[in-house]
């Protein structure tokens, strides 16, 4: 168990079972390689390590993220009771983008007695939200009791339980019926009052906006000891060349081991004629299956030879005693050891099981992926008339969102250019020979951005260049006609 | 392998017989040599279409709208195929929805930034996946890449489009590509294509794209 901070933004899954004998652990590795246990009944799943393979599956069904999960969920946990003798899908789920919004979440729906799954942006989900109760809310505070003093050195259980309850018994008195009602605290007055910890819960969950340090420390669970391989080499190889013809049924083995696992992060430890052993790590975009490749092991390999040479060229191994940087030595064995990996039983793959991908490419798009140094990327529309937000990378919303505006959509895009700046670059003189394009409402109700902007193409100077003026009269570049 | 041909030859055997007395003869199914554009002048203009298997050069200076020449070869292959558009600009991005409006299937197509595709993106360019991949604005585009990537799209029959942020010229050649191009959009309006080799047509204009 390693408490750290988490890097990455989620979303953040809270899951139990609502009914007996069925494993939470067991249905959270087969989501993310990222899982906390909580309580002894509550696992948090860290989805944004898995975020774009759930995405692309979701794509080769044409449905949203949600809707897939709910589906894997319902499979796991539906026993031959549940499926013949009530609608209790067996498990109570809450997806947020916090881990401490999403025991709320959760939480809130065990109180209305409700299982299943909700998102937080979703309308049960914010039903839900909205209707936590103070008793909810404390309960919880309670219930991180332990996991906090496990991480946090400083804490003390007593006075923060104190501190909650004075929090939720002053609340109420103010007149806010609800957590949801509290939203205009201050962070500054909360954190006078009750502390420290206490205030940065509030502001990643009912307060004004996440507070810039992250209270919760993820304590990442591991399963079993992860499958692992260790190789001793008869000769020294230097070259890749000469690593791969033993790599390979080492890959070969190692799927064996793993049997239904799929690698998200393997740790290739290289032991070296000299100096220390040079740890390479092999990332995969999306979860793999090497028994999948058995006998070619193209993907594995693939990773493996890119971090070889990275390591090679870069020269990674630094010998002892001496400041000048050098290529590897001979390599005299090796480690491989699966450090990520997610668990999907063959049940889950019987739903989706390929057969809906087959032959649409998508398959071939992930283990291609997994092979290259730099990512692909596929795109959907988004309803949205700003250039910047009219698409999204394919699976981040659900195919009918997309498809009630494309028309509209797709007739603005018809003047808009192929190639766009990252950045709008401002122009100092206002651009010359004008045609006027569109005018674009953006978002009035956010605080920051503009509001709107009037599109021309400019064809001064014989490039055909779009521009927009702002509200303040700014003139910007932001794409080019080609 | 062979356990099936031995299988599948005598079978082929008795239908060549019983077409042969109906008066029948067993074709193999022909195979499409062309991707047309539905644009019939410029299939025209082209010989038929762009050929799989074939790499061509476009010339496409930024700022020019010569791309529009290619998208309608986009749409018609993402219909069925998947597409790769290979972006090597950088500070600038491709705009998604500008290309979906012109036809082109969202599903199929797919994007990659890199200013060397033959190093970074090479699995890609050797996969059978993709029928039809554009490098645009690609560097390391060396006689030698290009020699690798003209023998794996005919070997997989894939059409490659290497377009070029310039106008192109005879001084430099490029012996691996079937057909040299320039494309833009006159001050009028009209789109202009100007043949440099490979090509029996010299130009074609174009009032516009529909």
């Amino acid at each position: 168990m390693i408490p750290q901070q988490k890097k990455h933004p989620g979303p953040f899954l809270a899951l139990e079972a609502t009914t007996e004998n069925i494993s939470v652990a067991q249905a959270a590795w087969s989501l993310s390689p990222e899982v906390m246990q909580f309580s002894e009944s509550v696992w948090l799943v860290d989805l944004g390590a898995t975020w774009s393979y759930w995405k692309h599956r979701a794509v080769g069904q044409h449905k949203g993220l949600a809707w897939l999960w709910r589906q894997l969920l319902e499979r796991h946990f539906q026993s031959d009771a549940t499926q013949l003798f009530g609608s209790d899908p067996g498990y109570r789920g809450a997806i947020a983008p916090h881990p401490w919004a999403a025991l709320l979440l959760l939480n809130s729906q065990a109180q209305h007695q409700v299982a299943g799954l909700c998102t937080f942006e979703g309308k049960r989900g914010q039903r839900f939200w909205n209707r936590c109760s103070w008793n909810t809310w404390e309960a919880t505070h309670r219930a991180a009791g332990g996991p906090f003093k496990q991480t946090l050195p400083k804490f003390d259980p007593g006075g923060f339980n104190r501190a909650v309850g004075r929090f939720a018994k002053t609340a109420q008195r103010l007149g806010f019926e609800r957590p949801s009602f509290a939203r205009s605290l201050p962070a500054q007055g909360v954190q006078n009052r009750y502390g420290l910890l206490l205030s940065q819960l509030w502001s990643h969950s009912f307060g004004a906006g996440p507070s810039q340090t992250d209270p919760f420390v993820w304590t990442s669970a591991q399963p079993s000891p992860p499958p692992s391989l260790h190789r001793v080499l008869d000769d020294s190889p230097v070259l890749w060349e000469q690593v791969e013809p033993s790599l390979k049924p080492d890959f070969d083995q190692l799927s064996k081991i793993a049997g239904t696992k799929q690698v998200l992060q393997m740790d290739w430890c290289l032991f070296l004629t000299e100096g220390e052993p040079v740890h390479l790590q092999l990332d995969f975009r999306h979860p793999h299956h090497l028994g999948s490749e058995q006998g070619h092991q193209q993907t594995a390999l693939a990773r493996s030879q890119l971090a070889f040479e990275a390591a090679r060229s870069q020269g990674l191994h630094r010998l002892d005693r001496e400041e000048e940087y050098c290529e590897l030595p001979p390599v005299v064995g090796w480690d491989l050891t699966l450090t990520q990996c997610i668990d999907e039983p063959d049940l889950m793959l019987d739903l989706f099981g390929g057969l809906a991908e087959q032959g649409s490419g998508l398959d071939s798009l992930r283990r291609l992926e997994n092979q290259l140094p730099i990512p692909l990327h596929r795109y959907q529309l988004h309803w949205d008339w700003q250039p910047e937000n009219s698409y999204a990378e394919a699976g981040e919303f659900s195919d009918q969102e997309a498809t009630a505006f494309a028309p509209g959509l797709l007739e603005t895009a018809k003047n808009r250019p192929l190639l766009v700046r990252q950045q709008p670059a401002r122009l100092e003189q206002p651009p010359r020979q004008l045609e006027f394009c569109e005018s674009t409402s953006g978002h009035w109700w956010a605080a920051s951005g503009d509001v709107n902007r009037e599109y021309y193409r400019s064809n001064a100077r014989g490039r055909s260049v779009w521009v927009f003026q702002n509200a303040q009269g700014q003139w910007y570049e932001q794409g080019l006609f080609s | 392998m062979n356990q099936l041909t031995e299988t599948l030859t005598p079978l082929r055997a008795d239908l060549e017989q019983r077409l042969a007395q109906k008066g029948l003869r067993l074709q193999s199914r022909p195979t499409v040599s062309h991707l047309r554009s539905g644009v019939q002048e410029l299939d025209q203009f082209l010989g038929g279409g762009l050929r799989w298997g074939e790499i061509s050069e476009w010339g496409l200076p930024l700022g020019k709208e010569g791309r529009r020449w290619v998208l309608p070869y986009l749409k018609a292959a993402s219909q069925k195929n998947w597409c790769l558009w290979v972006s090597g600009y950088q500070d600038a991005e491709v705009f998604p929805p500008a290309f979906f409006a012109q036809g082109v299937r969202p599903e199929r197509l797919v994007f990659a930034q890199s200013r060397r595709p033959v190093q970074e993106l090479h699995a890609a360019l050797i996969h059978s996946l993709f029928k039809l991949i554009v490098l645009d604005g690609s560097q390391g585009l060396t006689p030698g890449a290009l020699a690798f990537l003209e023998s794996k799209a005919r070997e997989q029959r894939q059409a490659i489009l290497v377009l070029r942020p310039f106008l192109l010229s005879n001084n430099q050649g490029n012996v691996w590509a079937k057909f040299r191009v320039n494309g833009w959009r006159e001050p009028s309006g009209s789109y202009l294509l100007r043949s440099l080799r490979g090509l029996s047509q010299a130009e074609l204009r174009c009032p516009g794209f529909s």
